[in-house]
């Protein structure tokens, strides 16, 4: 597939502002969905691959209407996001590129265009899956070997096709991954624009999450002397208020799926991970999850639904995201509920709003507490108390782990994790798909692990 | 030279250079030895030399997971590390850091492991996180054995690791005209394994072998370059079929040597900064046009042929730092083979043949 410059990027706009439209009437567009569902859920064929995955990021006709009037939110953000960087490509203002980690509170301070390269990995699958797949060929066209995650794969592929305006500087994160490390080395290589690193803290502590807000405010130095610019701490002040707000409800939400029966919403957590990444601060994801909020807690006070439902319960640690309707068809083909994951799980702290010190250093632990850099930044505890808590607090019945391709430091736990099922006394399957590589193991034959596992175990 | 049959047995069994119970073992080059050595024990570096294989290690690591540290995971597994009264791992990249979590896991029996946690930057707010982490890693000795590491006792130390590195560089200065790059890459191993004051007395003494040994044949003249680089065998093929390997730039190489420590400063400032901001490795970040540039200087410098680029399977950071450096080479002409492979891994005749035909390329470019 031959990828036109910022192709993707247009078609991840007009898509998020029709879906803003169409959702408007919830109800319409829940019909609308439910008739397409035969031709576009069962699997990719010629004339739906190019639509498929945008059908799934928007609940396969799973979604109730309330919670596509939820996601309406969610659209309208990403429209901001990408609207202002088309603008910024047009008019070549600077853009600003950050890591995901990165808190993307310390560049929306500026009156800039702040764009995270690897939430490309999403909108690259917008014109269907062999978006991603181009991404991944223009990477391995280059010649840069395919051992590092194929997310970053995609940032350094949108690049090098094109996709995404150059940046005027990147800030980068030490965390959590050699995979994300090596990635903005390449890119800062192929941009050459000015880079800063943060290092951030590899452990959950005061005394290095402090440390680690200190570099944070060297980087809003460093783009204050790139960009001519100063920092608006006001507006700064007003995103950490809505993160606190954001982050109330998805903590809420987190807690409600460990009701029995869950109200099976860990695959709204997972988006609205997503969609943090690039849009934090953003009042419109904040409103999202509070009516996902709202649909969990009707569900809590009317079981008898989800109590149909619910067969088993499951934690999948590192979905394969490129497959990312897998959670509701586990759901209506078992009736295994994922009842918590990898990434979406949020337990995140208060910020003490007090002062700029103490916002800086909330924002700083909020990212840490982000799903994936939660686990994956310092000792191997982090992954695997992680995961012994969710398996009680959820109340698991198995363990689908997932050890993608790229990330070495979760592949060389494998032990650890049977281990502790064992102990717990579930099943675990074991994957190798990638994150976003669907070459690596089609969906077929990921769907047929899936289900031979739940056979196996009694669950189907 | 009978000096480094000696180094020889050194690698062949460290331990029976060492004083039973003064030995903490240490991963990479972040480490700072000086503070293990002021605390009275000798830094003993983690290789993965004579080790037996990777099945014991695999039962932890996948096997899409850096040879080395599988290597050196196995070892410790088979008790060759037995002898280690501790050890500080370090996050030198996940593979290693994961090291550090399965050697706990796996219940090898040494009396303590550390996590040492090394900023990937080199900015003030890195250094600082830096020399909190090294303050931690003082505490910690400390608290084990029950004594101060002094500001005197590290700047001794500081004072005779500087003494090493000097001879590593002058030693390092004779590569490609009396020394052979396997020959040297044997003299780093076995000094990072030694007490340093031996090392030192050991090193005084091949200097003088040095200077009144015959000159080596002259082949093409190459530079390595890599992370963890450490097999005799495989320097010996490279040299074997027609190089010398006049410089390097791998962790059990120039970066281990080219940095200095300044006496002036509070010791632990003085090593924060010594560490950090010497000549990087590629888990530093915002800081690769300065190894390039290194890199390109040594190419002048020792007037290098070709440079063969050392990336072992699956290390996510040469994957992306020699990609980086083809292009550099490519725009500046420098002929350089890329080979991606194993630590001790099979497929010799084919690493051979493959640089046998890179040699032949660049003899005809000549
Ligand atoms: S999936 Fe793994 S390798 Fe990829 S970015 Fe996340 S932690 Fe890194
Ligand atoms: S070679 Fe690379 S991946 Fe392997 S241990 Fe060294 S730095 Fe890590």
């Amino acid at each position: 597939m031959e990828l036109k410059p910022y192709e993707i990027i247009k078609k991840i706009y007009y898509a998020s502002v029709l879906a803003n439209t169409v959702f408007k009437a919830p109800r319409t567009a829940w019909w609308l969905l439910k008739a397409s569902s035969a031709f576009m859920y069962e699997k990719e064929t010629l004339f739906n691959r190019s639509n498929r995955f945008g059908f799934q990021k928007i609940g396969s006709s799973f979604w109730t209407p309330e919670e596509l009037d939820a996601y309406r939110h969610d659209s309208l953000a990403t429209s901001r996001v990408y609207g202002r960087l088309l603008k910024a490509a047009e008019n070549k203002t600077p853009v600003v590129w950050l890591d995901w980690p990165v808190p993307i509170e310390i560049v929306k301070g500026f009156d800039v265009a702040a764009y995270v390269p690897e939430s490309f990995m999403i909108a690259a699958n917008i014109v269907g899956t062999d978006g991603h797949v181009a991404c991944l060929e223009a990477v391995e066209r280059a010649g840069i070997a395919d051992d590092i995650c194929a997310m970053d794969r995609i940032t350094i592929g949108a690049w090098l096709t094109k996709q995404i305006p150059p940046p005027a500087a990147i800030i980068a994160v030490a965390h959590p991954c050699d995979a994300g490390r090596t990635t903005n080395q390449i890119l800062e290589y192929m941009t050459g624009a000015p880079a800063f690193t943060i290092n951030t803290s590899y452990t959950k502590n005061d005394e290095d999450v402090m440390l680690y807000s200190k570099n944070l405010f060297e980087a809003i130095e460093f783009l204050e002397d790139i960009l001519k610019m100063k920092f608006n701490w006001q507006k700064f002040e007003e995103m950490v208020h809505i993160l606190n707000k954001h982050n109330y409800y998805l903590n809420e939400i987190t807690a409600m799926n460990q009701n029995i029966p869950s109200p099976g919403l860990a695959y709204s957590l997972q988006a609205a991970w997503l969609s943090k990444i690039p849009c934090a601060g953003d009042p419109d994801i904040m409103e999202n999850a509070r009516k996902i909020y709202e649909i969990a807690k009707k569900s809590i006070q009317n079981p008898e639904h989800r109590h149909r439902k619910e067969k088993f319960r499951i934690i999948v640690a590192d979905m394969p995201i490129v497959f990312t309707e897998l959670f509701k068809w586990i759901e209506n083909s078992f009736g295994g509920v994922v009842v918590s994951d990898y990434i979406g799980d949020a337990i995140y702290p208060e910020i003490d709003t007090s002062s700029r010190e103490s916002m800086m250093m909330g924002v700083a632990r909020d990212r840490l507490y982000a799903g994936m850099i939660k686990q994956a930044h310092g000792k191997a505890s982090e992954t695997i108390d992680d995961l012994e808590r969710q398996i009680s607090q959820f109340s698991a019945d198995c363990v689908i782990f997932n050890g993608h391709q790229g990330c070495r430091h979760n592949r060389a736990l494998s032990r650890m994790v049977k281990d502790v099922c064992a102990r717990h006394k579930i099943p675990s399957l074991m994957m190798e798909a990638d994150i976003f590589d669907k070459r690596v193991m089609s969906e077929e034959k990921l769907k047929k692990e899936l289900t031979d596992f739940f056979r196996e175990n009694g669950f189907a | 030279m009978p000096i480094l049959e000696e180094f020889r047995k050194v690698i062949l069994n460290p331990s029976e250079f060492l004083s039973p119970g003064k030995s903490i073992g240490y991963m990479c080059n972040y480490v700072p030895e000086e503070l293990i050595h002021a605390a009275g024990f000798t830094p003993v570096r983690l290789n993965a030399v004579e080790s037996e294989g990777t099945s014991r290690g695999d039962m932890y690591f996948s096997t899409g997971n850096c040879s080395f540290p599988r290597r050196v995971l196995d070892k410790g597994l088979s008790g060759a590390y037995g002898f280690l009264d501790g050890i500080v791992f370090m996050n030198g990249c996940d593979h290693n850091r994961r090291l550090y979590d399965n050697w706990n896991y796996a219940q090898i029996q040494t009396p303590w492991t550390y996590l040492l946690f090394v900023p990937h930057s080199k900015t003030d707010a890195s250094l600082n996180q830096y020399i909190n982490e090294l303050q931690k890693l003082i505490n910690h000795i400390e608290s084990i054995y029950k004594l101060k590491l002094s500001e005197q006792k590290i700047r001794d130390s500081i004072k005779l690791y500087q003494r090493k590195r000097n001879l590593l560089r002058n030693v390092s200065s004779f590569r490609g005209i009396k020394l052979s790059g396997t020959d040297f890459l044997m003299v780093m191993i076995a000094t990072t394994v030694l007490p340093p004051d031996i090392a030192c007395e050991k090193l005084d003494e091949l200097i003088v072998e040095l200077k009144n040994a015959p000159q080596i044949e002259k082949n093409l003249r190459v530079l390595v370059t890599g992370n963890c680089v450490e097999e005799i065998e495989h320097f010996e093929i490279i040299e074997n079929i027609g190089a010398n390997i006049v410089y390097d730039n791998i962790c059990l190489g120039s970066r281990y040597f080219d940095r200095d420590i300044s006496m002036e400063e509070e010791p632990v400032i003085a090593l924060a900064e010594g560490y950090l901001r010497s000549p990087s490795c590629p888990r530093i970040m915002n800081d690769t046009e300065k190894r390039i540039e290194l890199i390109k200087e040594a190419v002048k410098k020792y007037q290098v042929d070709a440079v063969i680029i050392e990336k072992l399977e699956f290390c996510s950071m040469m994957t992306g730092e020699g990609w980086i450096m083809s292009q550099e080479f490519r725009k500046e002409e420098t002929p350089f083979l890329l080979l991606t492979r194993e630590l001790y891994g099979g497929g010799k005749s084919q690493i051979r043949t493959r640089i046998q035909a890179f040699y032949e390329k660049v003899k005809n470019l000549k």
